[in-house]
């Protein structure tokens, strides 16, 4: 009997993963193979932030995580809460997987919209400068003690110092006669290099050891104490953003055979792209403003996603929305549980594990398997 | 060298250019250049590096928009209409494609629709259909799961050959289609291409291979320094004076019988003057893509 129940479960799994597998087939309709990959991870999105919100200093049981969460959302389900974890879901930890998820998504989406456009792999959202630049506004606040008059003046700087990187980035890339994403590639090295000097000059001359172990945490990476305001004030531009983003996904993909092939298909090249790589910037800035700089999320997000759901921009650019944002809700998670009591910066995570993932997916092409 | 009056009015031509010129800054890479094409013929564009081939052909799909002069497909201008507009009826294959991206072939065959669908409107079955049949058409029908980034060149010119055809262009528009094939591809890929125009398509071919050109093209314009310098038949165009006026090299013009077309025959540079086709420095020097 029980050799039959498990094969039954054997079989019943099987036949699951070959439906999975037929769904996720090219040949499946696109509609349905969007429905199962954004369906499956907006659940898993789901169960992240109920499972993160659980745990922590004071942990919370599940039933009453999901019921206050229901609550939110206006639905009055589940078990009551005391008032104290009503305050700890709702008021901490609540808005901060909500940024975890937005900066994740967005940095994910831009990544892979980055990588489309240049038809290059190896590009994040950092490669025009986006990253630098609102490094450098940010520091420049912290080093001058401006966040004392408005806890928000150091997103603010980050944002306009991320905006004012790529529109120098742009400027530089926007001479005549040559291939202009190369052009843009080089300004942004360039950029970023000379952005970095600035940031090393500012944090030699910054004499506060505050400020100074300050600029150094903003620069790896940080979600921690992240309030409601932080997620109303970049929710509609991500949300906007990534919808404008979607757009334009078929159009990336015509890119990939080259300007002179999307042009003659019918795609406005350098009109998609300028759309394109501004709002890629755009919800980039605004995720750096609130969380500092969290490096490889943009770029490994977009690898992982091709290589299950395969390279159709389609499905890759809202597959790599939500994966960004299920990744950085665990990578806060660690990052709040790792050391505790200590917190460990959610960028040093999103390093420590993207990196050695990263190398082994180039040693995966290496053996034959195509990105 | 003057550049050639209009040629004749041909009745009912698909393509007409009407003394097409272009610059960028003072370097004019093409001059008043005028041509027809007849409906389900095959025209060859042929001539040195940097005479300007590839810069008409990027006229004519309106990739860049000529200084002067017009393009007329079926009678219409294609002044002002938007890409997609062109993209419904022609189609390009550019000279070398890398695809950075591992689509499958038959995903890549289906981004030709892209035209003719709506933004958010996926390729439903007839789309499909039609990418499949385009696929068998050019010999290809087996790659329909396999990865474009893992075929041989040969077999990536097919596919994206089939790409070309499942826009469903009136004109399709080939800049140096065998570049880098061997020989058996190059002739698989003319002789594609060849069928396909004796059912009705019109081409226009970039052709570097003067015997390729000789061989399965019914007409050829040899371009020199952005002018016409010679239009018509095959046997017209392909003479020993034309050759030493335009390539700078002595060459002989037999006819093949076997072919049932001329053979060229290059013996040797022409000593004394300038070789404009070997010119390290070429203001005129065709763009770069």
């Amino acid at each position: 009997m029980q050799i039959t129940s498990k094969m039954l479960a054997l079989s019943r799994t099987l036949a699951l993963s070959k439906l999975l597998r037929r769904t996720l087939d090219v040949e499946a309709p696109l509609a349905l193979r969007l429905a199962l990959a954004l369906g499956l991870l907006a659940a898993l999105l789901l169960l992240s932030f109920v499972v993160t919100m659980a745990i922590g200093a004071v942990d919370v049981p599940l039933g009453v995580t999901a019921s206050i969460v229901m609550q939110q959302l206006g639905i009055p389900v589940g078990a009551a809460a005391t008032d104290v974890q009503w305050s700890i879901i709702s008021h901490v930890r609540l808005p901060r997987v909500l940024t975890a998820a937005l900066v994740g998504g967005a940095l994910a989406l831009a990544g892979a919209t980055m990588q489309g456009i240049f038809r290059n792999p190896l590009a994040d959202p950092g490669i025009i400068g986006v990253s630098a630049g609102g490094a450098l506004g940010a520091v420049v606040a912290i080093h001058f003690g401006l966040r004392s008059i408005h806890y928000l003046v150091t997103p603010a700087f980050a944002f306009a110092g991320a905006l004012a990187a790529v529109m120098l980035v742009y400027a530089l890339a926007a001479t005549r006669g040559v291939d202009p994403l190369t052009t843009m590639i080089l300004a942004g090295v360039a950029v970023q290099a000379f952005i970095g000097a600035l940031i090393s000059a500012v944090l030699t001359l910054t004499a506060n050891v505050n400020a100074m172990r300050e600029i150094v945490f903003w620069l790896t990476g940080s979600l921690s104490a992240r309030s409601w305001t932080h997620v109303q004030l970049i929710l509609p531009f991500i949300v906007v953003g990534s919808i404008l983003l979607l757009f334009f996904a078929r159009d990336v993909n015509l890119m990939a055979l080259g300007e002179d092939s999307a042009r003659s298909m019918g795609v406005d090249v350098r009109r998609v792209r300028l759309i394109m790589l501004t709002l890629a910037a755009l919800i980039t800035a605004v995720a750096v403003a609130v969380s500092g700089i969290i490096g490889f999320v943009g770029l490994v997000v977009p690898h992982m996603v091709r290589l299950v759901v395969g390279p159709d921009h389609r499905i890759v650019l809202p597959t790599s929305l939500l994966t960004g944002a299920v990744l950085l809700t665990w990578a806060d998670f660690g990052s709040r549980l790792l050391l505790r009591p200590q917190e460990l910066r959610v960028g040093l995570i999103t390093a420590f594990f993207g990196a050695p993932f990263f190398i082994y997916l180039l040693y995966r092409r290496r053996q034959g398997t195509s990105l | 060298m003057s550049a050639l009056p209009a040629p004749d009015r041909i009745a009912g031509a698909a393509l007409a250019v009407d003394g097409v010129s272009y610059a960028v800054g003072a370097a004019k890479l093409l001059q008043a250049v005028s041509l027809e094409v007849r409906r389900g013929s095959l025209l060859g564009l042929i001539g040195p590096n940097g005479a300007g081939k590839s810069t008409l052909l990027r006229c004519i799909s309106q990739l860049l928009s000529p200084t002067a002069g017009q393009v007329h497909l079926d009678g219409g201008d294609l002044r002002g209409r938007s890409p997609r507009e062109v993209a419904r009826r022609i189609a390009l294959l550019p000279q070398s494609t890398t695809v950075n991206f591992a689509f499958t072939c038959l995903e890549v065959v289906l981004m030709g629709r892209n035209p003719h669908l709506g933004r958010f409107q996926a390729e439903g079955a007839g789309d499909r259909a039609l990418a499949r049949q385009h696929l068998a058409d050019t010999g290809a029908a087996e790659f329909v799961t396999r990865l474009i980034t893992e075929v041989s060149a040969g077999e990536r010119q097919r596919v994206l050959l089939a790409r070309a055809l499942t826009q469903q262009p009136r004109l399709l528009l080939l800049d140096e289609p065998t570049a880098g094939l061997d020989v058996q591809h190059q002739l698989q890929v003319f002789g594609l291409i060849r069928g396909l125009v004796s059912q009705g398509l019109t081409a226009v071919a970039v052709v570097h291979d003067l015997n390729l050109a000789a061989r399965y093209c019914e007409r050829l314009v040899l371009l020199h320094r952005g002018r016409v310098a010679a239009r018509g038949t095959v046997a017209e165009v392909l003479t020993p004076p034309n050759l030493a006026r335009v390539f700078n090299v002595e060459a002989r013009v037999e006819h093949d019988p076997a072919l049932n077309a001329p053979r060229v025959t290059v013996i040797a540079p022409l000593a004394g003057r300038q070789g404009r086709g070997a010119a390290a420095s070429d203001p005129e020097g065709e763009q770069s893509k």
